[in-house]
C-alpha cells in the first residue's frame, strides 16, 4: 500500500488547524499541523510534507511569506499554498509567486477546489 | 431588542463568561456588519493589534469571540435538541463522525437534516454581512471566525449526506 500524501497545515488559529486536518484526513491524507511559522518550519524539516498549506498573518504580519521563502530555498519544487483572508484584489498585487507561494485559497476555503488542487499535485509527484 | 454584543463584551471581557452570556440570549441579538464593527472595536480596545511579534493568544481570543457570536446567531430558532448537537460538532469537528453516530441512535435524523439546511443558510447570511465590513483587522477576525464554521459545515455536510443515504433507510 503506497504511503499517504503528507500535508502540512500552518495556521495560528487552532480551530482552523483542527477543522482543516479533519477534512483532509477524511479525504485520505496524512496531516500535520503547526500553530506558528517557526513551528511550521520545524515540522517541515521533520516530516518532509508533499504539500504545505500556510496562513499569512501569524506571529508576524508576514510570517507566512517568510515560511514560504525558506521552504522554497530548501525545497524549491514543494507546492506551498497560501490560506488567507487577504482578498482576491490584494492577492493579485502582492506577487505571490515571488513570495514563494504556488497559489492562494481565500478563507473561508472552498474545499472542493482545494481538494482538487491537492489531488492534481499528488498525481504529479 | 436585547443589549448589544459590544456592550455585553465591555461588561464581560472574560471570553468564557462572555460566550455564556451570548448563549443565554438564544440568538436574540443583532449581528449585522455595524454590530460586528462595534464588537470588534470593543475587542481591540482591550487587545490592540500589533504587526510584529503578535501575541497569538490575544489574536486567538478574537477568532473565538467572533466564532461564538456567529455560531449562536446561526443557531437562532433551531430546536434545542439539535442546537446542542451542533454546538458540540462545531466545538470538536474531529469527533463529528462519532457525534453523529450517537445522535442517530437517539435523535431525529430528518430534524437534524432540515436544521442543518437552515444553519447553512444562516451562515451564508452572516458571511454576507462580514463581506460588507471595511478591510481591516475587525474583518480579519470575523473572516477567521467564520472560516472555522464553514470548514466544520463542509465536514458536517459530508457526514450528514452519507448518513442520509444510508441511515434514513435503517
Amino acid at each position: 500500500m503506497p504511503d499517504k500524501t503528507k500535508i502540512l497545515v500552518i495556521d495560528d488559529d487552532p480551530a482552523i488547524c483542527v477543522s482543516v486536518k479533519a477534512i483532509l484526513e477524511a479525504s485520505g491524507y496524512e496531516v500535520f499541523t503547526a500553530l506558528s511559522g517557526k513551528e511550521g518550519l520545524e515540522l517541515f524539516r521533520q516530516v518532509h510534507p508533499d504539500i504545505v498549506l500556510c496562513d499569512m498573518m501569524m506571529e508576524d504580519i508576514d510570517a507566512g511569506a517568510k515560511v514560504a521563502g525558506v521552504i522554497k530555498k530548501e525545497q524549491p519544487e514543494l507546492p506551498v499554498f497560501l490560506l488567507s483572508t487577504i482578498g482576491d484584489a490584494t492577492a493579485r498585487t502582492i506577487g505571490l509567486d515571488e513570495l514563494g507561494f504556488n497559489g492562494v485559497f481565500q478563507k473561508p476555503v472552498n474545499f472542493d477546489l482545494l481538494l482538487g488542487v491537492i489531488e492534481k499535485h499528488r498525481k504529479k509527484s | 431588542m436585547s443589549i448589544s454584543l459590544a456592550d455585553l463584551f465591555r461588561q464581560n471581557s472574560d471570553l468564557e463568561v462572555f460566550c455564556q452570556e451570548v448563549r443565554k440570549l438564544g440568538g436574540d441579538f443583532d449581528l449585522d456588519s455595524r454590530q460586528m464593527e462595534a464588537l470588534g472595536q470593543a475587542y481591540f480596545e482591550l487587545h490592540p493589534e500589533k504587526f510584529v511579534k503578535r501575541d497569538l493568544d490575544e489574536v486567538r481570543l478574537g477568532y473565538q469571540l467572533a466564532r461564538c457570536c456567529l455560531l449562536e446567531k446561526a443557531l437562532a430558532g433551531l430546536p434545542a435538541a439539535v442546537k446542542d448537537f451542533f454546538r458540540r460538532a462545531f466545538d470538536q469537528p474531529e469527533l463529528i463522525a462519532s457525534l453523529l453516530d450517537d445522535y442517530r441512535r437517539s435523535g431525529d435524523l430528518p430534524l437534524l437534516v432540515s436544521s442543518f439546511n437552515r444553519l447553512q443558510a444562516s451562515l451564508d447570511e452572516l458571511k454576507a454581512a462580514i463581506d460588507e465590513l471595511p478591510k481591516g483587522m475587525i474583518k480579519e477576525r470575523f473572516l477567521g471566525g467564520i472560516s472555522t464554521l464553514y470548514n466544520t459545515r463542509y465536514l458536517l455536510s459530508i457526514f450528514i449526506s452519507r448518513l442520509s443515504s444510508h441511515g434514513l433507510q435503517d
